[in-house]
């Protein structure tokens, strides 16, 4: 049975004789069987359980306002207001109130969210397009068809950026005031740069080319989404970095969210200002809204966010919760296969290896 | 049904039969032409069934539930997400992923299960015959193994949705940041799931897992580096790089992997402890020295009904209205058998006869 083949003769056609096509490569055969696995189980308890109280800590030490303002106080009168669409040039706007008993330590993230909007509709997402994002020439005047009916206007002028998406960008603005004493306020400063991921500003979202011409030129032959209350190259004439189709609001508003109810990142506190360098003090804070955004139309909600962030996350408890639920049901079971080892394996009634 | 033949005139018989052995040699090559399986000798026939037979049917039989399992559990976390996306048919992964993730990365490992997998070594399977009934009947594919793991896809992929859904909730996550921590638990489920169900690991295994954990990421962090618009609407431009870089992203994977898989390895592990299968217990002999292993093995054969073997765990085949040859097999015990290297099948008309007393010496014996 040696390896040597004949190359003709009875012998001729038959396998290799080696371990890989004989099937007796060596092999290793673990047993699932109580004593070799309750090691196991202990320690995987053990590092749930370490995780979970680690985590709950560091949630602990978060801190969170949520605000629903489309009703909120008079607030209600732009709502109303927003109800009838031959309204829409008109500008409102609110005020609300609140207050923090407790100050925020640290960067404070001021979102605003929406609740009950689908940004995750399969041809709402499709109704986009990234190559007139990425300012391509060729695309600017000549948007894709997924973009339909949200593509050209009336007129046929070609749309920038087009799709649903775009036009369905969230409009309201916010100014935060706080007010340390019953006389004094303080507007709190919120840099507004600085809020998208790096890839996004720098590769996925670029103006068109604008060689000599300004922004507006370079737009030339495009309209704004019919939406919108300014063009694109409007969205914030003080800043060119911020301008165009690298507007951050903008870009944070493409990327759709996954779920219904989602926050979306507004502004991040700017604590080189003095009076914040430690985050926001405690006391009475008004947000002066300009109402836009209407929700009636798929019963939805507004909601304001204004928290601090630990390195994973905002505040939700489910993840450290769930890692101690999991560490105690791995216990029990490691407990019931001690008991079944106990009874059953240990004094070798079941062949033990 | 199976049947065994050499000559011309049983090139019916074989064509008739479920399986079909033909013998080549004396008899010429008419009933090898016609078989499923060839083989040269009548004593290979013994190999043939009780080694090849029963690894054969254990492969395919666990084999094919893996797939059915595996691809419940994917397509049913598509479709939690539609809950949340007004069933319009959105997923949360980019669907070149989800084609390669089929294909790709978890394609290999069933197969090298279906084919290399050795519950319960070739002489174990040779000295015990009895180990053959456990794929006759009420074997390892029936309906109770197979609904059970369509059940188990079906929490699996609960597990693997609402773990990171609810981690995520309310926050800022868009689709496809949420959906990659999904795509890579399904991975690890999935291969893990696996690897509780291999039974002997051999290099390649090791190779051909860890290999396509290393392809699912390589492949999907170039794809990540390169698309920039290649692909609307995910077009998921450096996504999964970023995922790599949060923390929150291996607190799920971790999370979502260990209570996806917590029930089939605890009751695999119980069960295992309290109620050994007979093939677990073939596995268990294997690990024996050879003489203590032929103890337990005359030992096992030896007591019927005692309370090593439950008769009920060997099930009975489906309609024998005959003594089938396992059965006489049980009651000629000789060294010869334990040994596992009998070449001769004439055991039934010699030993048969000393069958009887030879019970009897065994009892007095042990």
């Amino acid at each position: 049975m040696g390896k040597a083949k004949d190359k003709s003769g009875p012998l001729a056609r038959r396998p290799d004789n080696s371990a890989f096509k004989q099937q007796r490569l060596p092999a290793w055969s673990p047993m699932l069987t109580a004593n070799t696995v309750l090691p196991f189980f202990y320690l995987l308890a053990l590092i749930c359980m370490l995780l979970g109280v680690w985590l709950l800590l560091t949630v602990q030490s978060t801190q969170e306002i949520k605000l629903d303002y489309t009703e909120l106080g008079n607030c209600d009168q732009c709502f109303q207001l927003r109800k009838n669409v031959s309204y829409a040039a008109q500008t409102c706007s609110c005020k609300v109130e609140f207050s923090i008993d407790r100050a925020f330590k640290g960067d404070v993230f001021f979102y605003y969210g929406l609740k009950n909007f689908h940004q995750n509709l399969r041809r709402y997402m499709d109704s986009r397009d990234d190559e007139q994002t990425l300012g391509r020439n060729n695309k600017l005047k000549n948007p894709s068809s997924y973009c339909e009916p949200f593509a050209k206007d009336a007129e046929g002028v070609p749309i920038a950026p087009c799709g649903a998406v775009a036009n369905s960008m969230f409009n309201d603005s916010f100014t935060l005031t706080y007010h340390p004493s019953r006389s004094r306020t303080i507007p709190v400063p919120l840099l507004r740069k600085g809020l998208t991921w790096y890839t996004d500003k720098n590769v996925k979202f670029r103006n068109p080319k604008t060689d000599n011409l300004t922004l507006a030129a370079a737009f030339e032959g495009t309209r704004q989404p019919l939406y919108w209350q300014k063009p694109v190259y409007d969205l914030d004439p003080d800043n060119p970095t911020n301008n165009g189709f690298i507007n951050e609001d903008l870009i944070i508003w493409m990327r759709e969210a996954a779920f219904p109810n989602f926050k979306k990142l507004y502004g991040i506190l700017n604590r080189a200002d003095a009076s914040f360098t430690k985050g926001l003090p405690k006391g009475n804070y008004t947000i002066d809204i300009s109402y836009n955004f209407p929700v009636q139309y798929f019963q939805g909600r507004k909601v304001v966010v204004l928290t601090t962030l630990t390195w994973f996350g905002g505040q939700n408890h489910f993840l450290p919760i769930a890692y101690l639920v999991t560490s105690s049901l791995i216990l029990l079971m490691a407990v019931v296969l001690t008991l079944a080892w106990w009874k059953f394996g240990k004094d070798g009634k079941n062949m033990k290896e | 049904m199976f049947v065994s033949g050499d000559g011309a005139n049983d090139v019916n018989m074989i064509q008739a039969a479920d399986i079909g052995i033909g013998i080549s040699g004396q008899e010429g090559m008419q009933a090898v032409m016609a078989s499923d399986f060839a083989i040269s000798r009548f004593k290979h026939l013994k190999r043939l069934l009780l080694v090849h037979g029963h690894w054969c049917y254990t492969r395919l039989a666990n084999m094919v539930i893996y797939f059915f399992y595996k691809n419940v559990a994917y397509v049913n976390l598509l479709f939690w997400y539609q809950f949340f996306c007004g069933f319009t048919a959105m997923t949360m992964i980019d669907y070149w992923l989800m084609i390669f993730f089929n294909l790709f990365f978890t394609s290999t490992p069933p197969i090298l299960f279906g084919i290399f997998d050795k519950d319960v070594s070739a002489e174990v399977l040779q000295g015990v015959p009895e180990l053959y009934r456990t794929g006759q009947g009420k074997g390892e594919y029936n309906f109770l193994t197979f609904w059970i793991s369509i059940l188990d896809a079906f929490y699996q992929s609960l597990v693997c949705f609402f773990i990171p859904y609810l981690a995520y909730q309310d926050s800022d996550v868009d689709i496809f940041t949420f959906g990659t921590p999904l795509n890579t638990v399904a991975l690890f489920t999935i291969l893990l799931h696996l690897a509780i169900e291999i039974k002997s690991w051999t290099v390649v295994h090791w190779i051909i897992m860890l290999g396509s954990v290393a392809l699912y990421f390589i492949v999907t962090l170039a794809y990540s580096a390169v698309c920039v618009t290649c692909n609307p609407p995910s077009n998921p431009y450096w996504i999964l790089q970023s995922q790599m870089a949060d923390p929150m992203f291996y607190l799920i994977c971790t999370l979502s992997t260990v209570v996806a898989l917590l029930p089939r390895y605890t009751f695999h592990v119980l069960k295992n402890s309290v109620a050994p299968s007979p093939l677990l217990q073939g596995r268990q002999l294997d690990r024996m020295e050879p003489s203590t292993r032929d103890q337990w093995i005359k030992e096992w054969r030896g007591f019927r009904g005692g309370p090593l073997v439950k008769r009920y765990e060997l099930s009975d085949p489906p309609s024998p209205t005959r003594a089938t040859p396992v059965d006489f097999f049980t009651e000629s015990l000789t060294d010869a058998d334990f040994m596992g290297d009998d070449n001769s099948l004439n055991v039934i008309t010699d030993n048969h006869h000393r069958a009887v007393q030879y019970d009897d010496n065994l009892f007095r014996k042990l």
